[in-house]
């Protein structure tokens, strides 16, 4: 009211009407500017919930440091290797002057430990359990590195055996095209080249007939469902009838083959031998 | 409506049928390499005679001749005629007679079953004062029916040996398109005696008709022959100096090649024969690798660094010369590349690569005639002996040849690749050592044969190219 009072002092009724509509104006756009304010402003408790949520997600777990392992105790076990660890940076010089036989261990190890006796047998225990957590060290010690050698010498195999397969599937490259070529499964991949060793096997000629340049012989062959030879035939030969019938008896000596899998039963093979 | 019915149910019939005769498929291609290689297996029967005694006896050791020759080459093994002992007569027999008419039964499949892949058939009758000879080779297998059947003359036993080899040689040809090895020689150096001095012999590669080929009383060394058998290069010491001396032959003259103050030693011809490599002394106590084009120019240095550099040899095809060098220490065998002028007049060395680097001495390098594999011979500390080695080209797969049997050194291959001569001083089948003497063995080492050539001490051979002037 006290500010319409200046409008009273108005004679022209006009003016104070208008001068009242202007003030009612302003009061209603800075009610309504500051209810937006409010609602606009961000409630913080609930965004921020929202980030650390996402970052925990983010984040790999948190190292939380109230969790180191406990220091070892009368009740440790072999299989806690952090204990063990601990206890090895803890005690090598005490363990190792114990086991170099020096005379500090007070009274008899061997001895029964009588708990409820004076103060210096408690030293003996300890001292015992200082001996037999040294041995423990010992074995686990010699354990782990007999695990890391195995792991080594397996590693190693592992190592041989992959530069070898990768030899192998080098050496054998232009099969493997020529089989994945004409679409062939894996299983009648691997027949293909046992048929392959077999033949290779039993390939001996004379060396009268080695020769530089010589032509290759090419034999097609048609297995039958044992695997046993149901076509054989000369599609080119090396211009030495001899050496063509050596070749041909050195397949069919090569009998019995494996049978063959489902998908290779009556598909040809062209063998082509180079002298 | 049925008629259709009809064409259909035999088209799909049709359809049926060809699928399950397994036309459709493409074949697929499997290649089959490095095949294992072995020895041909020939029967050898006795001789055949016109009637028992029509022959002199030295005509009826045509058979066990031919087993010889054969077996020397290294690529038969003849069938024990145990084998076929109630097949075939064993005594020789007569054509028309009953025991002719046993060996005549025996047909292609018999003898394919007995193991033998080729037959060679001799049949002997009289001719005057001579005997006619008629060798037939048949191969068992194929369809080629004979392979080569020969007919000859000869007189006296030495002419029935010449025949047979020649024949031999004829069989080589033509199963392996290579050249036999019985028109070539071996040149090597020799000591009659203890006492006397070391000279350049020649003989045949079984050992027999040994040649005294330098008659001057002095110390002669490392022979190595003209590419094609026309001269012999040789170091001599007749002057005082080690100088390099060239024979040619048959003719026999010899003219000097280099005479430089120092060493003039392990001379070899280029492929083409118009270049000499040989090593020179350059002053200093150092060896290098010098070549000469003009008997009548000078030397040329080629080949040079520290250390000695020794041993040149071409390879066959011209692209290499491989020689030993110690410019790393111990002795090694290294590969020089040629670079060839546009005329292949003159040459230059482009790179060398050291193609040894196990053992602790490896010398002497021979390249096979191929220009394929290199041999040589290396010191084997854990044995203490030097042994025989073949190598590719380059230097990879090497491979042993000879073990705990004295000292092996100088290897040299024959012309179709498949022998090698070396010197080897063993006792016997011993490791003890003794004086060298010359062996003959098969490339992969097997067969080591001793060549009887009648010497106290035989050492450095080298095999020859095929003769022409061979007298057979």
């Amino acid at each position: 009211m006290a500010l319409l009072a200046p409008t009273f002092l108005c004679e022209d009724r006009l003016l104070t009407r208008f001068m009242g509509l202007s003030v009612m104006l302003h009061v209603i756009v800075v009610v309504v500017d500051w209810s937006f304010m409010i609602s606009s402003s961000p409630s913080r408790p609930q965004e921020l919930e929202v980030i650390e949520a996402e970052l925990a997600e983010a984040l790999p777990v948190a190292v939380e440091f109230n969790k180191l392992p406990p220091p070892p105790t009368h009740a440790f076990t072999l299989e806690d290797s952090s204990a063990v660890e601990q206890a090895e940076v803890a005690l090598p010089r005490k363990t190792a002057e114990v086991a170099m036989g020096k005379e500090d261990v007070k009274g008899d190890p061997n001895a029964s430990v009588d708990v409820q006796a004076s103060v210096p047998q408690p030293d003996v225990a300890a001292e015992e359990y200082k001996q037999q957590l040294f041995e423990r060290l010992q074995q686990e010690q010699t354990r782990k590195e007999t695990q890391k050698r195995r792991i080594n010498a397996r590693k190693k195999k592992q190592e041989a055996a992959r530069q070898a397969k990768i030899a192998g599937l080098l050496q054998r490259s232009q099969d493997q095209v020529q089989a994945n070529a004409t679409g062939v499964s894996k299983a009648a991949t691997a027949y293909i080249f046992s048929l392959k060793a077999i033949i290779q096997k039993h390939y001996e000629i004379p060396d009268l007939y080695r020769q530089q340049n010589q032509k290759f012989v090419e034999i097609k062959l048609l297995l039958g469902h044992d695997g046993r030879i149901r076509e054989i035939d000369l599609v080119r030969g090396s211009g030495k009838s001899a050496l063509d019938e050596i070749i041909l008896n050195s397949v069919e000596q090569s009998q019995p083959f494996p049978a063959p899998p489902r998908e290779l039963r009556g598909q040809p093979f062209i063998l082509r031998f180079q002298p | 409506m049925s008629i259709r019915r009809g064409f259909g149910l035999s088209a799909l019939v049709f359809l049926w049928v060809s699928g399950t005769q397994g036309g459709a498929a493409a074949p697929i291609v499997l290649n089959i390499d490095h095949p294992q290689f072995r020895q041909m297996t020939v029967a050898i029967p006795e001789v055949a005679v016109q009637y028992p005694g029509s022959i002199p006896d030295w005509g009826l050791d045509a058979s066990p001749l031919l087993e010889g020759y054969l077996n020397l080459s290294g690529y038969f093994r003849v069938l024990d005629r145990q084998g076929y002992q109630g097949l075939w007569p064993e005594k020789s027999f007569a054509w028309g007679s009953p025991l002719a008419k046993t060996a005549q039964k025996m047909d292609r499949s018999t003898w394919k079953q007995l193991g033998a892949e080729a037959l060679l058939l001799v049949k002997a009758a009289p001719r005057g004062r001579a005997v006619s000879l008629e060798l037939t080779l048949t191969e068992i297998r194929g369809q080629d029916g004979r392979t080569l059947a020969k007919e000859y003359r000869v007189a006296s036993r030495a002419q029935l040996q010449q025949t047979l080899k020649k024949f031999v040689d004829e069989v080589l040809r033509r199963l392996s398109g290579k050249p036999g090895i019985y028109g070539t020689k071996i040149v090597f150096v020799g000591k009659k005696t203890a006492r006397a001095h070391k000279a350049i012999y020649m003989c045949d590669v079984d050992g027999s008709n040994v040649e005294q080929l330098t008659q001057t009383r002095a110390i002669h060394l490392s022979p190595s022959w003209h590419p094609e058998g026309k001269a012999v290069l040789f170091t001599s010491y007749e002057r005082g100096n080690p100088d390099l001396y060239q024979m040619t032959l048959p003719g026999r003259r010899k003219s000097i090649v280099s005479a430089e103050k120092g060493l003039n030693s392990g001379g070899a011809f280029s492929p083409d024969g118009k270049t000499i490599v040989f090593s020179g002394s350059s002053g200093g106590g150092n060896t290098d690798i010098y070549l000469k084009t003009d008997p009548l120019k000078g030397r040329k240095r080629f080949i040079y660094g520290t250390g000695l550099d020794v041993n040149p040899v071409f390879s066959p095809n011209g692209k290499w010369l491989a020689f030993v060098s110690g410019r790393y220490g111990n002795p090694h065998i290294f590969r020089a590349e040629l670079e060839w002028n546009r005329d292949r007049q003159s040459f230059r060395v482009v790179k060398d690569i050291r193609l040894t680097y196990a053992g602790w001495y490896n010398a002497s390098p021979a390249w096979s005639p191929d220009s394929d594999r290199i041999a040589f011979a290396g010191f084997d500390r854990a044995v203490g002996r030097f042994d025989l080695f073949t190598m590719k080209a380059d230097g990879t797969q090497m491979e042993r040849l000879t073990l705990r049997h004295g000292d092996n050194e100088s290897p040299s291959w024959s012309p179709n690749g498949q022998l090698l001569v070396f010197s080897s001083n063993r006792v016997a089948d011993t490791n003890r050592k003794g004086p060298f003497q010359i062996y003959i063995m098969r490339r992969d080492g097997s067969h080591e044969t001793k060549l009887d050539v009648g010497m106290y001490s035989a050492d450095s051979p080298k095999w020859s190219p095929v003769l022409d002037w061979v007298s057979s």
